[in-house]
C-alpha cells in the first residue's frame, strides 16, 4: 500500500511539475501597467502608456513565440490606491512583470510588495532618489532620471553660463526639496553662492508674494522646480512681474516639459532645463521616433513617451533573450542589467550598482519659434552617485 | 430578529473569507476587504462623534493619520510589536483629540468643522515638512511586520490571512466598543445633547465635558484604524492626514447612515470597494462615482442601512 | 523690513486677497446666506473657466467669454438648485450634511466630465491683447491684467454688496436668510429666492474662473486650491456677513504674503493657524452671528 501511494504521489508530483511548464508555454505573458490615468497626472500616464504601446506594436502580438497581454490599472497618484492595485496585479491578475509608475510616493509604497513577490519592476518615470539608494532592488530599473541626475549636474554648468549667485524656488514636496538641496550642494561646490530659497506649497496659483524676495536677492540664476499647473503659473507670472531681465532660470525638465510648454507660451522662452530626452535632438533613432509617435499613437513625442518606449524595448528584448520565459524576475533583471538600449534619447544603459540609468543629460533652452527646446550642451554619461546606501 | 442574529451570516462570511483564498478567489480580495473593514471602523468612529454627538468634523483624517504615523514609527524605532504600535497610535490620536476638543469645545456647526480641519491640516504640514522623521511627502516605507504569540498560536502579520483575521478581530472589537459607548448613559447623554443642547444642559448634563470625551473616544478609535492601516499597508504617507480623506470618511458615514454605526460598513463598501472596481473598469471613474453619490443622497438620504428599517428615527444629520 | 519692502509685500498680498474676493463673493452668497456648504463651487469655477475658453476660442473675444460663462454657469447652478438641492432641503430642512454630500458628488461629476469633454491637459486662456503688458510702480513691475483683476474684484464686490445691502431683493435675501419661516409667512417665495441666490453664486464662481484662469492655467482640478482658501476666508469673516467675507479674503491675502516674507520656513500652515486662532477667540468669525445656524 505504501508503494502504491508513493507511485501515485510521485506520478502526480511529476505531472504536477510538468503541468505548469506546459501551461506556461501556452498561457500568455502578463504585463501589469500601473500608472495614473485620472486626476492631475492623467496626461503623463497616458503618454507613458502610449510610448509603451508603440514599443509593443513594434514587437507584434507575440514575443519569442508567446502571446502577451497588458493589464492596465490606475493608481490615481495615491500611494494607498497604488498598493491596492499592485496587490491586484500580482495576486489576482498574476502578472509576470510590473511597469510603473510616475508619482514618487506611489513608487515608494509599491516597492516592498513588488520586491517581496520577486517580480521584475520597470519604472518609467518616478524619480525618487530612494530607489537608487537605500530603497534599491535588483528587480527595479529606472528609465528616467533620479532627482539628483535632474538637478546636480546642471549646477556647475549654470554657474559657468549665468553667474555665481543662485536663488532656489521649488514646490514643497520631496521632489522639489530634494532637487533644490542637490543643486545647492553642487552649486556651492562649484564655487557659487546660494542667496536665498523658498518653497511654495504644491498647488499655489499666485506666486506674487514670493517675487520681492527673489528680486531683492539679485540672483544670476534661479533654480525653479514646479510641475503641471504650478509650473505654468510660475513661469507666466515670473515673466509678467518683470523678474526675467538679467536672470536665467535653470530647471529640471518638468518646469517646461511638453505638457505645459504650450500653455506657457512666450513666457517660457529663454528658460534652461535638463532632460534625458529632447524632441528636437537630431539623431536617427529620434527622427524615427518623432514620426512613429505621430503616426502610430497620435501623440507628439516627449520624455514620457520615450521612457515608455524604452521600457518596452528593454522588456521585450529581455523576453527574447529568455526565449519567452517570464517566470523568473531575477533572470530577466540580469539580462536587462547587461543591456545597452538604442533609445530615442541616445544610448541608455543601467548602472549595475543601483539599476539607475547612465545616459547623456541634455542642457536645453526654450526657443521662441517654433516654441520648443533646443539642445545647447550635452553632459555625457551622467550616473547617480554611489553613496554606498544601495546594496544590490 | 435581534441585531446580533441578523449580523451572524455576515460575520460568518467575513470570518471564513481567508479560507477561500487561492481556491475560489485571489488574495487581492482579502486585501480589499481588509481595507474596507479598516475604513468602516474609521467611519464608525466618526459616526460616534457626528451621528450620535452631532460634532461636525472635517479633520478626522488628523486622528487616523496620526495613529498611522505613530504606529509606523513605533514599529521602526520602538518595538516590532502589534500591541505597542497600535497602543501608541491610539494614544497619539486620543491626545490630539483631547487637544482639539479643548480648543474647539465651544464651536458649533461649520465653525467646528473648519477648526477640526485646521488642526488636521497643521499635522499634514508637519508630516510633509519634518522629513527626517516622517519621510516627507514621499512617505515612510514600513518596517518589518510584527509577529504575535498567543500560547502555541503564532500569527505572522506578513501573512495576508493572519493580517486579515487580526484586522477583523480588532475592527469588530472597535465596533463593539462603539456600540457599548453609544448604549451607555454617556451615549444617551450625547444623543440628548445632539437633539437639544439647551434641554440637556437644563437637566444637568455637562455639555462641554461630554463633547470633549466623545471626541476623544472617536479620535482614539480613528487612531486605531489608522494604526491598523499602517501595519496592513506597510507604508504611511501624508495623504493619510489630508482633508480629502476627512471628506471621504464623512461621505462614507453619510452614505451608510449617520447614527447607526453599522452603516459605516455599508458606506465603506461603496466608497472604497466600488471605487476600486470602477477605477479598474474605466479611466473616467470620477464621473460615475460622483453620479453614484448624487443618486445615493437623492434616493437614500437617510443612508443605505435605514432602507431595512424605515420606521427608524427620521434624521440625517 | 524697509517701508518700501512692506509696501511691496502689501501689494502682493493684495493680489492674493483680490483673487480670494473674486471667489468669496459667490461663495458667501450660497454658503453664508443659504447655509449650504457647496462643495461644487470649485467645479463651477472650473467650468466657468473652460466655458470662457471655449467662447473666446470660437468668437475671438475674451470679453464675450467673460460675459457668456457666468450666464451659462448661472443657469446650470439654478437648474441644480431647482432639480436637486431644493427637493433635498425641503425634505430635510435642518440638514447641513446632505447638501454637502450632494454638492460633493456633483463636484466629482463635473470634474470628471470636464476631463471627458476637454481632456486632462493643462491649457491656457489668453488675456485680451488690450490688457497685456505691465505698469511700473516705482521698483515694482505690475502686470496690467492683474490691475484689471483688482478692479474687477472691487467692482464685483461692490455690486454684490449694493444688491445685498441696498436693494429690495437684497433685503428679501437677508430676511429669508435670518428667518425663512417668517419671510415665507410674509409672502416671500423662499424656494424661488434660493434658486436665484444659488444661480447668482454659481455665476460669480464662473466669472472668477474666467478672470483667474487667464492669470494661471486651466485644468479639471484648477478650482480646489483657491476655493478652499476662499472657504477659510468666508469662515474667518463670519458666515452670513458679506463684509466679513471681503475682510476675511483681504486679511488672508496679507497673512499669506507676510507669512512668505517673515516666516518662510512655516508659512504654509500659517493660514490654518490664523483661522484656528480667530475661531477660538471669536467662535462665529469676525463679523459672524447674523445667521441663525
Amino acid at each position: 500500500m505504501h508503494r502504491r501511494r508513493f507511485l501515485t504521489t510521485a506520478a502526480a508530483g511529476i505531472a504536477g511539475g510538468l503541468a505548469p511548464a506546459v501551461a506556461r508555454a501556452q498561457a500568455p505573458i502578463k504585463i501589469g501597467v500601473l500608472l495614473p490615468f485620472s486626476k492631475a497626472f492623467a496626461v503623463l500616464g497616458d503618454n507613458t502608456l502610449a510610448g509603451f504601446t508603440l514599443g509593443a506594436r513594434e514587437v507584434g502580438p507575440e514575443v519569442a513565440g508567446r502571446k502577451y497581454t497588458i493589464v492596465k490599472e490606475d493608481d490615481t497618484a495615491d500611494p494607498s490606491v497604488g498598493v491596492s492595485k499592485v496587490r491586484k496585479l500580482i495576486d489576482k491578475d498574476e502578472v509576470d512583470v510590473i511597469v510603473g509608475t510616475i508619482h514618487s510616493g506611489v513608487a515608494a509604497a509599491i516597492r516592498n510588495p513588488i520586491v517581496e513577490a520577486r517580480r521584475l519592476w520597470l519604472n518609467p518615470i518616478a524619480t525618487n532618489d530612494l530607489l537608487a539608494e537605500q530603497g534599491c532592488s535588483r528587480y527595479h530599473f529606472r528609465f528616467s532620471a533620479s532627482g539628483w541626475q535632474s538637478s546636480a549636474p546642471m549646477a556647475p554648468w549654470a554657474k559657468r553660463k549665468a553667474g555665481e549667485r543662485a536663488y532656489l524656488c521649488a514646490f514643497n514636496f520631496a521632489f522639489g526639496q530634494q532637487t533644490a538641496a542637490h543643486f545647492r550642494k553642487a552649486f556651492e561646490a562649484a564655487g557659487g553662492k546660494v542667496v536665498g530659497e523658498s518653497f511654495p506649497p504644491f498647488g499655489t496659483t499666485n506666486y506674487a508674494p514670493y517675487f520681492p524676495a527673489i528680486k531683492d536677492a539679485q540672483p544670476h540664476v534661479v533654480f525653479a522646480n514646479f510641475a503641471g499647473p504650478d509650473a505654468v503659473a510660475f513661469v507666466k507670472q515670473f515673466a509678467e512681474f518683470g523678474l526675467s531681465p538679467g536672470v536665467k532660470i535653470v530647471a529640471p525638465s518638468n518646469l517646461v516639459s511638453e505638457d505645459v510648454l504650450p500653455a506657457q507660451g512666450p513666457a517660457a522662452v529663454g528658460i534652461y532645463s535638463n532632460s534625458y530626452y529632447t524632441p528636437s535632438h537630431d539623431i536617427p533613432k529620434n527622427r524615427w521616433f518623432l514620426k512613429a509617435c505621430r503616426e502610430q499613437v497620435g501623440k507628439e513625442a516627449d520624455h514620457f513617451l520615450c521612457a515608455g518606449y524604452d521600457v518596452a524595448q528593454a522588456l521585450f528584448g529581455a523576453l527574447r533573450e529568455t526565449k519567452g520565459d517570464a517566470s523568473s524576475g531575477e533572470r530577466l533583471a540580469k539580462v536587462i542589467e547587461g543591456m545597452t538600449i538604442d533609445s530615442p534619447r541616445g544610448r541608455l544603459r543601467f548602472d549595475p550598482k543601483n539599476h539607475n540609468p547612465i545616459q547623456d543629460v541634455h542642457m536645453r533652452v526654450v526657443q521662441a519659434s517654433p516654441l520648443r527646446h533646443v539642445v545647447v550642451d550635452i553632459l555625457k554619461d551622467v550616473a547617480h552617485p554611489d553613496t554606498g546606501a544601495c546594496k544590490l | 430578529m435581534s441585531a446580533p442574529l441578523r449580523w451572524t451570516p455576515v460575520a460568518l462570511a467575513l470570518a471564513l473569507a481567508p479560507l477561500g483564498v487561492g481556491r475560489v478567489y485571489s488574495a487581492y480580495y482579502l486585501n480589499l476587504v481588509t481595507w474596507i473593514l479598516i475604513f468602516a471602523l474609521f467611519a464608525a468612529a466618526l459616526d460616534l462623534a457626528l451621528g450620535y454627538g452631532g460634532l461636525v468634523s472635517f479633520g478626522h483624517a488628523g486622528f487616523f493619520g496620526i495613529g498611522a504615523y505613530a504606529a509606523a514609527l513605533a514599529l521602526r524605532h520602538v518595538a516590532p510589536s502589534l500591541a505597542v504600535s497600535l497602543g501608541l497610535g491610539i494614544l497619539a490620536a486620543a491626545a490630539l483629540a483631547a487637544l482639539v476638543g479643548w480648543f474647539a469645545v465651544r464651536s458649533r456647526g461649520v465653525y467646528l468643522a473648519m477648526l477640526t480641519f485646521a488642526f488636521a491640516q497643521l499635522f499634514y504640514e508637519i508630516a510633509v515638512k519634518w522629513v527626517a522623521v516622517t519621510g516627507g511627502s514621499d512617505g515612510l516605507p514600513g518596517a518589518a511586520r510584527p509577529r504575535l504569540h498567543a500560547g502555541a498560536l503564532v500569527l505572522d502579520l506578513a501573512d495576508k490571512r493572519h493580517m486579515y483575521w487580526v484586522a477583523l478581530a480588532l475592527v469588530a472589537a472597535g465596533f463593539l466598543l462603539a456600540r457599548r459607548v453609544v448604549g451607555s448613559p454617556f451615549g444617551r447623554a450625547l444623543i440628548a445633547i445632539r437633539e437639544s443642547e439647551a434641554r440637556a444642559a437644563a437637566i444637568g448634563i455637562d455639555v462641554d465635558r461630554h463633547r470633549r470625551l466623545a471626541l476623544i473616544v472617536s479620535g482614539a478609535l480613528s487612531g486605531m484604524a489608522g494604526g491598523l492601516f499602517a501595519i496592513h499597508q506597510n507604508f504611511v504617507s501624508p495623504e493619510l492626514l489630508y482633508f480629502a480623506l476627512s471628506g471621504e470618511v464623512v461621505i462614507i458615514a453619510l452614505l451608510g447612515g449617520l447614527g447607526t454605526l453599522h452603516g459605516a460598513l455599508v458606506g465603506a463598501v461603496i466608497a472604497v470597494g466600488i471605487k476600486e472596481v470602477l477605477s479598474t473598469w474605466t479611466d473616467n471613474w470620477l464621473v460615475f462615482l460622483g453620479a453614484l453619490y448624487v443618486l445615493c443622497v437623492m434616493c437614500f438620504p437617510q443612508g443605505l442601512v435605514r432602507l431595512a428599517a424605515p420606521g427608524g428615527a427620521r434624521r440625517a444629520g | 523690513m524697509s517701508p518700501e519692502a512692506i509696501l511691496t509685500q502689501v501689494l502682493m498680498g493684495l493680489t492674493v486677497g483680490v483673487n480670494l474676493v473674486l471667489v468669496a463673493t459667490g461663495l458667501t452668497l450660497v454658503f453664508g446666506m443659504m447655509g449650504v456648504i457647496n462643495f461644487a463651487h470649485a467645479a463651477l469655477f472650473m467650468l466657468g473657466a473652460y466655458l470662457g475658453l471655449a467662447t473666446t476660442a470660437r468668437l475671438g473675444s475674451f470679453w464675450l467669454g467673460l460675459a457668456a460663462a457666468p450666464l451659462a454657469i448661472g443657469a446650470l447652478g439654478a437648474a441644480v438648485e431647482r432639480g436637486l438641492l431644493r427637493p433635498l432641503r425641503t425634505r430635510f430642512p435642518d440638514s447641513h450634511l446632505l447638501p454637502l454630500l450632494l454638492t460633493f458628488g456633483l463636484g466629482l461629476f463635473f470634474e470628471g466630465m470636464a476631463k471627458v469633454i476637454w481632456g486632462a491637459d493643462v491649457v491656457s486662456l489668453d488675456k485680451p491683447a488690450a490688457l497685456a503688458g505691465a505698469v511700473t510702480l516705482g521698483r515694482i513691475t505690475f502686470p496690467t491684467y492683474w490691475l484689471f483683476a483688482l478692479v474687477a474684484a472691487a467692482a464685483l464686490a461692490a455690486l454684490v454688496w449694493l444688491v445685498v445691502e441696498r436693494t429690495a431683493l437684497g433685503l428679501t435675501i437677508r430676511a429669508a436668510t435670518q428667518d425663512p419661516t417668517m419671510a415665507a409667512v410674509l409672502g416671500v417665495d423662499v424656494a424661488r429666492l434660493n434658486t436665484v441666490v444659488f444661480g447668482l453664486g454659481s455665476a460669480l464662481a464662473a466669472a472668477a474662473g474666467v478672470i483667474l484662469g487667464a492669470m494661471t492655467s486651466l485644468s479639471p482640478q484648477m478650482g480646489s486650491g483657491v476655493v478652499l482658501d476662499a472657504f477659510i476666508a468666508v469662515v474667518i469673516g463670519g458666515l452670513g456677513s458679506f463684509t466679513g467675507a471681503i475682510v476675511g479674503a483681504l486679511l488672508l491675502g496679507q497673512v499669506q504674503s507676510f507669512g512668505v516674507a517673515l516666516f518662510p520656513a512655516f508659512h504654509t500652515p500659517l493660514v490654518f493657524l490664523v483661522m484656528a486662532v480667530v475661531l477660538v477667540l471669536r467662535p462665529t468669525g469676525l463679523f459672524g452671528g447674523a445667521r441663525r445656524t
